[in-house]
């Protein structure tokens, strides 16, 4: 060790890591004699189901994330199918949080299981910033048996990009110079945030690779881009001066939501009322752990034939309270979905959030009844915090 | 692929580490003796932890072993069937 520092007169030093193929190196792990073979952590495989993701034995085939099972069946059809173990991975990325604590006071967790770190500083305990990631990763090793591609810039923009080079277990320096020359040459989809939709209007304006779209005249871009045309002007030149924050840092949930792609297409309104009866306890249990209200109740819903459409009420009045949001998103259901047309997915959220000290909900319920509805879901909250969530439910709600 | 099971086992657990580790098991009047602990995670149901173990035995056969701290039991909650 003891090599040259490349990040030694960076003014911010930060990294990227991105764990190799989560779900799956974690089923990998637990029954060894998956190794070699291409695995695919989907949904139940009983049931329809999209692929969360792969080994790269399966990626060999084309198998993606977010494809139906069946698609990466007919694609891979020795492929092994896991349904998952949810469970396992939000322990495991809590363990990872924890390990990358030990690197650096400022982590920012992106996803599951992506983070970023701002190492300014911190790397001159360990000689150098790739020391410091070699560390590391070693830990990740050793406690978890599970390994992770890594990148070292002076910016989270080319941190990320950079995690992507060297996959599986790879570790990426990269500066803007650096940047430039690797992904100069390549299609704009290449980028960070660049999807199919923005690379088709980038494609169409005569755009194919990154250089191009770095040397763009940004108010050209503007035209048809609006807001967006800065951020990718900017990505595409390497460019980002976003901070790393920390989990107690970052600003308070805007909205909180949860939604559920159903076993079966429903038409049966008492089954899709069901579902959305438990939605809304999730939420309403959410918003009450934290300690907010809600101003705004919407429903999502995703017919059989992929058409999604989304409906929102204000309130008179905030509520928390599993009954309110129900009944609200309840008639926020349009008449046709259930008899007419089959449900796929339905999602419930609640936003345009209030503190809750010193709130008063009157609302559609007397004061009288609004008191014991909030006496009732305290006592409910109690007996779900000590024995959890599946001891006390609605009669209504879906088993 | 797995199979899932709700069955429950007796333990020998070694604790050694602060860590407690399922060394083998009586399942169906068979004992199976643990060769490795390829992976342990917790869970929560309410305040009580769940303890989960993926372990392989000595013949190479894969299983998933849970400990509930709450009502003290061990089950056999998946088992690899080719």
């Amino acid at each position: 060790m003891g090599g040259i520092d490349r990040t030694y007169d960076w003014p911010k030093v930060i990294v990227h890591v991105d764990m190799d193929a989560f779900f799956a190196a974690f089923e990998i792990r637990n029954a060894p004699l998956l190794k070699g073979k291409p695995v695919i952590v989907g949904g139940d495989p009983r049931y329809r189901s999209v692929v969360s993701t792969c080994s790269y034995e399966a990626r060999k085939y084309g198998v993606k994330s977010g494809m139906s099972i069946a698609q990466a069946k007919k694609l891979c059809p020795e492929a092994i199918v896991i349904s998952g173990t949810l469970g396992g991975y939000v322990y495991t990325a809590s363990v990872l949080q924890v390990i990358f604590e030990h690197y650096s006071p400022i982590v920012e967790p992106f996803s599951i299981d992506e983070a970023f770190l701002n190492i300014t500083g911190c790397h001159r305990i360990f000689n150098t910033a790739e020391e410091l990631v070699m560390k590391m990763k070693a830990e990740i090793k050793e406690r978890l048996s599970l390994t992770c591609s890594v990148g070292i810039a002076p910016s989270k923009l080319i941190a990320k990009m950079a995690s992507g080079e060297k996959k599986p277990d790879g570790i990426t320096i990269m500066d803007r110079d650096d940047f430039q020359k690797a992904f100069y040459p390549r299609p704009v989809s290449s980028l960070w945030g660049i999807g199919e939709k923005t690379q088709k209007g980038l494609n169409k304006l005569g755009i194919v690779t990154v250089e191009e779209l770095a040397e763009y005249d940004e108010r050209m871009l503007k035209g048809y881009f609006g807001v967006n045309a800065a951020y990718l002007s900017k990505v595409a030149r390497g460019l980002d001066c976003s901070e790393v924050v920390s989990y107690e840092d970052m600003p308070d949930d805007k909205s909180m939501s949860h939604e559920t792609t159903l076993v079966t297409d429903l038409s049966d309104i008492d089954k899709i009322y069901s579902t959305l009866l438990w939605l809304s306890d999730k939420v309403s249990r959410r918003l009450r752990r934290d300690n907010f209200v809600a101003r705004t109740i919407s429903v999502k819903i995703r017919s059989s034939d992929f058409e999604t459409i989304t409906r929102d009420k204000t309130l008179a009045t905030p509520t928390d309270q599993c009954r309110i949001i129900f009944e609200t998103s309840k008639r926020l259901i349009p008449r046709e979905y259930g008899p007419k047309i089959k449900v796929r997915l339905l999602g419930v959220k609640a936003s345009n959030l209030l503190s809750k000290s010193g709130e008063n909900q009157l609302s559609l319920l007397s004061n009288c009844n609004l008191d014991k509805l909030k006496l009732s879901s305290e006592a409910v909250d109690i007996i779900k915090n000590r024995y959890g969530d599946a001891i006390v439910k609605f009669a209504g709600e879906k088993m | 692929m797995y199979q899932d099971m709700d069955e429950p086992i007796e333990v020998v657990a070694v604790f050694a580490n602060h860590k407690m580790k399922p060394a083998r098991f009586r399942w169906n009047g068979r004992v199976y003796k643990i060769s490795e602990v390829t992976g342990d995670w917790k869970t929560d149901i309410g305040a009580y932890k769940v303890h989960h173990y993926a372990v392989v035995d000595i013949s190479s056969n894969f299983f998933q072993l849970t400990f509930d701290e709450r009502q003290t039991i061990w089950t056999i909650s998946k088992i690899w069937v080719e």
